[in-house]
């Protein structure tokens, strides 16, 4: 097995100062590249540790996962009785539908002070267990961010890869260095299976640069290798390539490679799952027999193998996401079918004293979310609020089934009575419905109550102000806002512009109360107005949109208000050898068979407003001056620029096409503003 | 706006596009029917809410006609101003503009959001307070302290054609307003089919204080169950519609021309083009003047190949109005015009 040869000098260095500071819990930090081999080595110091009699408990919980804080409790209660330090009867409250996750933590945290002597935490990235920043996961984040606070200020020993917060000092850290002694490991011919031959050509080959390289690099070039030649790839290798353009060329290779066809769906299938697989689970999974070239290609270059089995890198995971996991829906659900029957197959073959089956039976659970199988999802038994939260985004995001999403939320906070996140989206997706009016507002504002400071607890809430049309309590919910969180503030970060002043000005846009919708975004710095088209779209609606409440709207949306006198914009500057003389831009008012009415302005002189007013010509007039369609084709809303060039009385009509507005940047109206009247009857 | 504590008044707005009715009993009832926005620097306000600020003073009662933009616009401004009392409306699917989404025409994203945050306004305030709820059909009241306000239409008749046809002109609300003697009939943009319809089941239409004339005087709407056989004694208010080919047309035989031959004076609240006696309130003039261009004159530009550009009124908050006020017997005490206002005779000009 490749030993890294920083990680082994620093393992010794570790286990030195831990022996030394028996009686002082202390905290050791390992920092290093992503894939520096940070993991490996925790995952190694813990059967060292465990051979010297002490307690290691690795706590690796699913990276960027929602529910990464309450897993990474069940794993410290899994190793605390593990070791011995709990009893069963303890799991039974882990599993308790009856106590909140704060409990469950307190629980925890008393029973790690009561065994903190000889327990030694090795938490593996903890700034990685939050899930990423997407719109409704400060709820995660928040409980993953306490858990780990708690991890890491725990009475006991503890080491941590990576970065940990600010306010926590560690006692000794050290900067693991991404290198191999890829020479001398790629000719361990028990190393590479089946791709032996490979490697040994590969550390003959005279490929460069690949002793400073990360174990995980070495992996790759030796997959490239194997799907288009050793040669090619060192060709292709030079002096070094960036670990992503190394997957790239990778993915590209095994595409279409004539042996090599099940690899890619296979890391797919594999990606899905979040904990180390087996034989067993990969053959599950259809996964090439380890026998097999595309096998050994597989389990020893794409994945690691280790105690539990063999285990993807998160970087891999994450290119399998970036390519759809190289399968389609109904193949990913079938694959969580398939995890979830071998993960329930083995929680119900263990004792109930076997605490393994509480992280299985989670995994379990996790697996039936994902399989499109809402009677499994039913039957799925959570031990957290938060797996119900969890179901209830699913249901709501991905299947779009609201109603069930909001049974679940109801039930979530039923459970978790300060679950904001549970309030909040209970309301939320029967909002969405437009039922339940009633218990829309209560639990958005009890959401509020309970998290005053999440911001779009708030602008959901004023969203479904202006949708019910209470300007007025809008208004006020909107000035609290300002007050709650202090705004506008330059320092603030830009996501709370986003997803407050973003959606509530385009609601307010749509539905023409453009004095608020002026003040929402009156409020807006201008340096995050740059930056951000969508608002700036929103600006530019609103020039346009007040321009039609004074009955001047002489432009299409397509014409951007700071550009729209600088025109004209259909009819040419010259008319052969005649320049342009005057132009009017307008609208047509009305056309009848005999008449067009056009409505127009006169381009403004600075700081004055455009002098709107009427023209009306026979149609057969507008026909002969008309370039792109005549009076009977013309329709009453249409935008027109007439032009007059140099010694010419009839002026150029042009007729902006009557399309759809195409506008990429402009925010989307999500759930549909007139869902409460369509439900009523009052529109269609 | 000044208005005496005593009488009953009738304040109509028609700044060129849409119009608001207010209505104002001696005892403060304030109703407001419909609504409109005031143009160029008029900065979009709504004159009714402007009123209500004016006055100090919330309304009693709220009244959507028809969800068009030139009746619904403004008036979500005037159920958020506040107040308390019936909120009547007929929704119907057929009442939502096409939404305006999609639409590269700011004027349509316009109308068709600014008419569902009306109707939204409505719909909630239905919701959370059920004693407003006034689903407006025949027949239908509601009273505000000694104001009685009385739909006469639409009946299930014109609805049905009105989803035959897609007119919703056809949906339109038109009340009767009675206030000790004086009987106010807010003809809305009822049409003439419908005047018929009305006339079966209420027979003494004639019999009016004062009449908002329908559909803005086109000749559609002229009907002689309200037109005919009154005493000559009423009080008619008519608004412009200043789009399209624009109403009331002034030439012979047309909206203006027939109301005129049944009742003169009429009190329009304004003119869809400037012209050159803006501001010089009470201008009274004639129809034919108007039809000839000469009594006013409209502000005109001219262009080459012999077009003319038409200038269009500059409305601010209070130029496009009448207010006529009224004693308990129905006498027309008080009679205020905005600056904009023309008041029209039919062959002498006074001009």
């Amino acid at each position: 097995m490749q030993q890294l040869p920083e990680a082994v000098g620093l393992e010794q260095d570790l286990i030195t100062d831990l022996e030394s500071a028996r009686g002082s819990a202390r905290l050791w930090q390992i920092q290093g590249s992503p894939f520096a081999g940070k993991s490996s080595l925790l995952r190694g110091l813990a059967i060292t540790l465990r051979d010297k009699g002490q307690s290691p408990i690795l706590v690796q919980p699913p990276a960027r996962a929602a529910d990464a804080g309450v897993m990474a409790m069940v794993e410290v209660a899994v190793g605390l009785h593990s070791h011995g330090h709990i009893g069963t009867d303890k799991l039974a409250l882990i599993r308790s539908d009856e106590k909140s996750w704060l409990d469950k933590l307190e629980a925890l945290k008393s029973w790690l002070e009561d065994s903190a002597e000889g327990v030694v935490l090795l938490c593996d990235e903890p700034e990685h267990w939050h899930s990423s920043a997407e719109e409704d996961t400060d709820h995660f984040r928040q409980q993953a961010s306490a858990v780990i606070d708690w991890l890491l200020r725990a009475p006991c020993h503890r080491v941590v890869t990576g970065a940990v917060e600010s306010g926590i000092r560690s006692h000794r850290s050290w900067h693991l260095k991404a290198a191999s002694n890829a020479r001398d490991w790629l000719h361990e011919s028990s190393d590479w299976g089946a791709l032996a031959d490979t490697a040994q050509a590969l550390a003959r080959s005279g490929v460069r640069n690949l002793e400073s390289r990360s174990p995980l690099e070495v992996r790759l070039l030796l997959a490239l290798a194997e799907a288009i030649t050793v040669d090619a790839a060192v060709r292709w290798w030079g002096q070094g390539k960036p670990r992503r353009e190394l997957s790239r060329k990778l993915v590209e290779a095994l595409q279409g490679h004539p042996a090599m066809d099940a690899v890619l769906p296979a890391w797919g299938r594999i990606s899905l799952s979040r904990r180390p697989l087996g034989n067993a689970e990969l053959d599950v999974l259809d996964a090439p027999k380890a026998a097999s070239r595309a096998g050994a290609l597989l389990r020893y270059c794409l994945m690691y193998p280790e105690a539990q089995g063999y285990r993807l890198h998160e970087l891999l995971k994450a290119d399998a996401r970036d390519n759809a996991y190289w399968l389609s829906a109904r193949e990913r659900h079938s694959a969580h079918r398939q995890l979830y029957d071998r993960y329930c197959q083995r929680f119900e073959q263990r004792n109930a004293d076997d605490a393994m089956l509480l992280i299985e039976e989670c995994e379990a659970f996790h697996h039936a979310m994902h399989t499109n199988d809402v009677a499994l999802m039913q039957r799925a038994r959570p031990y957290f609020a938060t797996q119900l939260d969890i179901v209830g985004r699913l249901l709501s995001r991905e299947r779009r089934e609201y109603r069930r999403a909001a049974e679940v939320f109801q039930r979530a906070h039923r459970w978790e009575p300060h679950d904001a996140y549970a309030h909040h989206y209970q309301a939320y997706n029967l909002d969405i419905l437009a039922e339940q009016s009633v218990t829309v507002e209560a639990h958005y504002r009890r959401a509020i109550e309970l998290e005053p400071d999440n911001v779009w607890w708030h602008s959901r809430w004023i969203s479904y102000l202006i949708t019910r049309g209470r300007a007025q309590q809008t208004h006020n919910a909107w000035l609290e806002v300002l007050d709650q969180f202090g705004l506008p503030d330059v320092d603030i970060t830009p996501s709370v512009y986003k997803h407050l002043h973003t959606w509530i000005g385009r609601l307010l846009l749509h539905r023409g109360q453009l004095d608020m919708a002026d003040e929402v975004l009156q409020g807006i710095p201008d340096s995050i107005i740059q930056s951000e088209p969508g608002l700036q779209a929103l600006k530019r609606r609103l020039t346009a949109l007040l321009q039609a409440r004074r009955g001047e709207a002489f432009f299409p949306f397509s014409i951007a208000p700071d550009t729209q006198w600088n025109g004209p914009h259909l009819a040419p500057s010259r008319q052969g050898e005649r320049p342009l003389d005057h132009w009017l831009p307008g609208r047509v008012d009305a056309v009848s068979e005999d008449e067009v009415v056009l409505h127009v302005a006169e381009p403004p002189r600075q700081d004055e407003r455009p002098q709107a007013g009427t023209i009306e010509m026979a149609t057969h007039q507008f026909n002969a001056c008309s370039e792109d369609t005549t009076a009977e084709r013309l329709q009453a809303g249409q935008f027109v620029e007439l032009a007059w060039y140099a010694d010419q009385e009839m002026p150029l009509i042009r007729v902006h096409p009557a399309h759809e507005l195409h506008d990429p940047d402009l925010p989307p109206l999500f759930p549909d503003p007139a869902r409460y009247l369509r439900r009523s009857g009052w529109v269609t | 706006m000044k208005l005496r504590d005593d009488l009953f008044y009738l304040i109509v707005f028609g700044p060129g596009f849409g119009e608001s009715i207010v209505l104002r009993t001696p005892e403060t009832g304030w109703v407001v029917v419909d609504g409109c926005r005031l143009p160029g620097a008029g900065e979009g306000q709504s004159p009714a809410v402007k009123l209500l600020q004016q006055h100090e003073a919330q309304w009693s009662a709220v009244v959507l006609t028809h969800p068009h933009l030139d009746h619904a616009s403004g008036l979500d401004d005037v159920l958020a101003h506040g107040g308390n009392g019936p909120i009547g409306c007929y929704p119907h699917p057929l009442g939502l503009p096409q939404s305006g989404n999609t639409a590269d025409d700011p004027e349509a994203a316009y109308r068709a959001g600014s008419v569902e945050q009306v109707l939204a306004a409505i719909h909630d305030c239905w919701e959370q307070n059920p004693e407003t709820r006034w689903e407006i059909k025949r027949d239908t009241s509601r009273t505000v302290g000694p104001l009685r306000l009385t739909a006469l239409h639409p009946d299930s008749n014109a609805v049905r054609q009105a989803e035959v046809s897609g007119n919703r002109n056809r949906l339109s609300t038109v009340l009767l307003a009675e206030w000790k003697n004086c009987r106010l009939l807010l003809g809305a943009d009822a049409e003439a089919t419908d005047w018929a319809s009305i006339a079966e089941e209420y027979p003494d239409l004639a019999a009016h204080t004062a009449l908002k004339y329908p559909h803005h005087g086109s000749a559609g709407a002229w009907h002689a169950a309200y037109a005919t056989e009154n005493d000559g004694a009423a009080t008619w208010l008519m608004t412009p519609y200043n789009r399209g080919h624009k109403l009331p047309r002034f030439e012979d035989g047309q909206g203006l021309h027939r109301a005129l031959m049944a009742h003169a004076p009429i009190h329009l609240t304004g003119l869809p083009a400037r012209h050159d006696l803006q501001r010089r309130t009470p201008f009274e003039t004639t129809r034919q003047a108007l039809r000839d261009g000469h009594a006013p004159q409209a502000a005109t530009k001219s262009l080459p190949g012999g077009f003319n550009m038409t200038i269009k009124p500059q409305a601010t908050a209070f130029e496009g109005f009448v207010a006529a006020g009224f004693d308990a017997d129905g006498n027309l005490i008080d009679l205020q015009r905005g600056a904009g206002a023309v008041t029209i005779n039919e062959e002498t000009s006074s001009a």
